[in-house]
């Protein structure tokens, strides 16, 4: 018989008020895995739009409509970043690279297509060539294009076919599955930054508005490291002014917050929340069980246990409780992450990450990317849900039996 | 001259403004049955509480097996109780949880001298020894009155003390049990060579005893072999 024992033997004859005890532990540490694996998955959702395009920002700045919407336009409408503000940005602490491109539509009276011309780095060419398809990827010097697969199908073209972009005829040597990347800065047609900028200083409708160089870019796709991501945004934003367009997961953040209140933030409050209203009843289950026990409590004084002893059993007792809560709240947790599997999070993309003309009757739909991701546990917070349980098991006793009673004969003398 | 086991000297105890203990002075030779009579509310109970070292006394000495209790703390107490004294209540007082061997273990968890087996070998003999053997992994709750007594005997009689205190041990059981149980406490009690001191009201135990301390509102009112 050891002290283990009767720890053992003393919760199972209290099986119901030791039930409720556990019962306690798990839904605390049940809401608080589970609510912080679902906050993390919506995190990571939110972030999945901007990170497939290599990128953690998204900077365009606001231009005006061309005189007709013909030919080659810059899209949305969106102006020229000026080399002021590219340098500017990749100066910034904690931004990473700062990847340059030209996003523009080219518009016919029968059809359009969207082109982007980017610069050869992880953020631009480097996240298609993991989704080639068919054919080979673009070099930075290529003049030759990659075509959306859908759009391929759609337009009859193939690897070894050419493709009209403004006046010049490009090869198409490879096919990417561009959807798989989500839709944000997605294209029809995908070259090289160097001859996009040569289609746009030479395209009557951006000249129109912009004196458009061969070096300029409309777009930036800016790599952070993400402690900073907050701060590079405010920057970007206060050094763009107005017009800028700065896009990253805090805008998805923003626009969901209406709908889904389990951000990372609130996730954390309901589940703090919670485990007071749980660590409120273990305390009280504990202060019953010892009233219960008072006189328990003095027959173990007066057979030669210290309050010290006493107070380790019964501390032993709740950290049983506790682990058993902990343990059942991490099956659950486990098992209702696995049912569950994924969440799905259907975002509205802002019109300026569209790659479709707004005009354009499909335009609305396209604006939409449902956003799968798969639930998952976290150990570091089931550690801290397990410490935290087990502390609170721990110092509901140490605290209801910080002393001896002054009198215990008196619960055990004769009547 | 025999040596002195308890000894008590000008002990006063108060519960608010009653005067429970008033000056209680004697002395309990080793080996030696005393009972300690009185009607209720005479304060023998809370004397005997006081040599326990549960209750603590307002003022006056109490030496049990030569240390004066005044001067202990908490945990000297404890350990006091664990080896010297083992005491048997009115009501029994068992672990509802446990077994009649798992409540005769109990005083003996922190005894690190001695082997687990040991410590259970002596839990069982006691357990025979008081005609248990056959009921020692019943729960207090399937035990009868007088079989929980002899298992507090027997739980009280485990850690072999010098001093053996009851109070009251036959007062929750029918005469013809009571008369059973003390006559199996004396036994114990000698066979096991412990100071025995029995608080009761009832005349007839009282008068097999070596002496008798009689109480009255908190003094003794006749010490008598």
């Amino acid at each position: 018989m050891s002290v283990f024992r009767y720890g053992l033997r003393e919760l199972a004859y209290r099986r119901s008020r030791s039930l409720i005890t556990v019962l306690s532990f798990a839904v605390a540490v049940l809401a608080a895995v589970l609510l912080t694996a679902l906050a993390a998955s919506y995190a990571r959702a939110v972030r999945a739009p901007i990170e497939t395009v290599g990128a953690d920002v998204v900077v365009q700045i606001t231009g005006d409509i061309p005189p007709k919407l013909e030919g080659l336009v810059f899209p949305h409408p969106n102006a020229l970043v000026p080399a002021s503000a590219v340098a500017a940005i990749r100066g910034m602490d904690g931004v990473i690279s700062v990847t340059r491109g030209v996003y523009m539509w080219e518009l016919a009276p029968d059809h359009y297509q969207s082109v982007l011309g980017i610069d050869d780095s992880e953020a631009g060419l480097g996240s298609l060539s993991s989704r080639i398809i068919d054919g080979k990827m673009l070099g930075a010097g290529d003049r030759a294009v990659l075509l959306d697969s859908d759009f391929a199908a759609k337009q009859g073209l193939k690897v070894g076919a050419t493709i009209g972009i403004g006046e010049t005829k490009f090869p198409v040597i490879g096919i990417v599955d561009a959807a798989r990347g989500g839709k944000v800065v997605r294209a029809d047609v995908y070259m090289p930054l160097a001859p996009a900028q040569a289609l746009a200083a030479t395209a009557p409708m951006v000249q129109a508005l912009y004196p458009f160089g061969r070096d300029d870019a409309n777009l930036l796709l800016i790599k952070v490291d993400r402690q900073h991501l907050e701060g590079v945004v405010g920057k970007i934003v206060a050094l763009l002014g107005k017009k800028g367009i700065v896009s990253s997961e805090l805008s998805f953040r923003e626009a969901l917050s209406g709908v889904l209140f389990l951000s990372q933030r609130m996730g954390l409050i309901v589940a703090v929340v919670i485990g007071a209203f749980a660590a409120a009843f273990v305390f009280r289950a504990t202060a019953s069980t010892i009233q219960e026990r008072r006189r328990e409590l003095a027959v173990l004084q007066a057979i030669g246990w210290s309050w010290r002893h006493i107070r380790q059993q019964v501390l032993i007792e709740n950290a049983m409780l506790s682990i058993a809560g902990v343990a059942l709240g991490i099956i659950v947790a486990l098992s209702i992450a696995s049912l569950l599997g994924h969440i799905s999070v259907t975002l509205d993309l802002p019109w300026d990450l569209s790659s479709t003309p707004h005009f354009i009757p499909e335009a609305t739909l396209d604006r939409t990317q449902t956003v799968s991701v798969p639930i998952t546990i976290s150990w570091q917070s089931a550690a801290i849900a397990a410490a935290g349980s087990l502390f609170v098991g721990l110092a509901a006793a140490l605290l209801l039996l910080a002393s001896p009673p002054l009198q215990p004969w008196s619960l055990l003398r004769s009547e | 001259m025999s040596e002195t086991a308890i000894q008590v000297e000008g002990v006063t105890k108060l519960y608010g403004t009653l005067e429970v203990l008033r000056g209680v002075d004697f002395s309990i030779p080793a080996g030696s049955f005393t009972a300690i009579i009185g009607k209720s509310g005479s304060g023998k109970s809370t004397l005997l509480g006081v040599i326990s070292g549960l209750e603590k006394a307002d003022s006056g000495r109490v030496i049990v097996q030569g240390q004066d209790l005044s001067s202990f703390d908490e945990v000297r107490m404890a350990n006091l109780r664990r080896r010297a004294v083992g005491i048997v209540f009115q009501s029994f007082n068992l672990i509802p949880s446990l077994s009649a061997l798992e409540n005769t273990l109990l005083p003996t968890f922190f005894d690190a001298d001695t082997p687990a087996a040991a410590r259970r070998r002596r839990a069982v003999d006691l357990l025979e020894q008081v005609g248990l053997g056959e009921r020692m992994h019943h729960r207090p709750s399937e035990l009868s009155g007088g079989e929980q007594q002899r298992v507090a005997m027997a739980r009280a009689l485990v850690n072999k003390p010098a001093i053996l205190l009851a109070d009251e041990p036959t007062g929750n059981l029918d005469d013809e049990t009571g008369a059973a149980i003390l006559e199996l406490l004396l036994a114990m009690s000698r066979a096991h060579a412990t100071t025995l001191v029995v608080v009761t009201h009832d005349r007839d135990i009282a008068a097999k005893a070596d002496t008798i301390i009689e109480m009255k509102d908190g003094r003794i009112q006749h010490d008598h072999a």
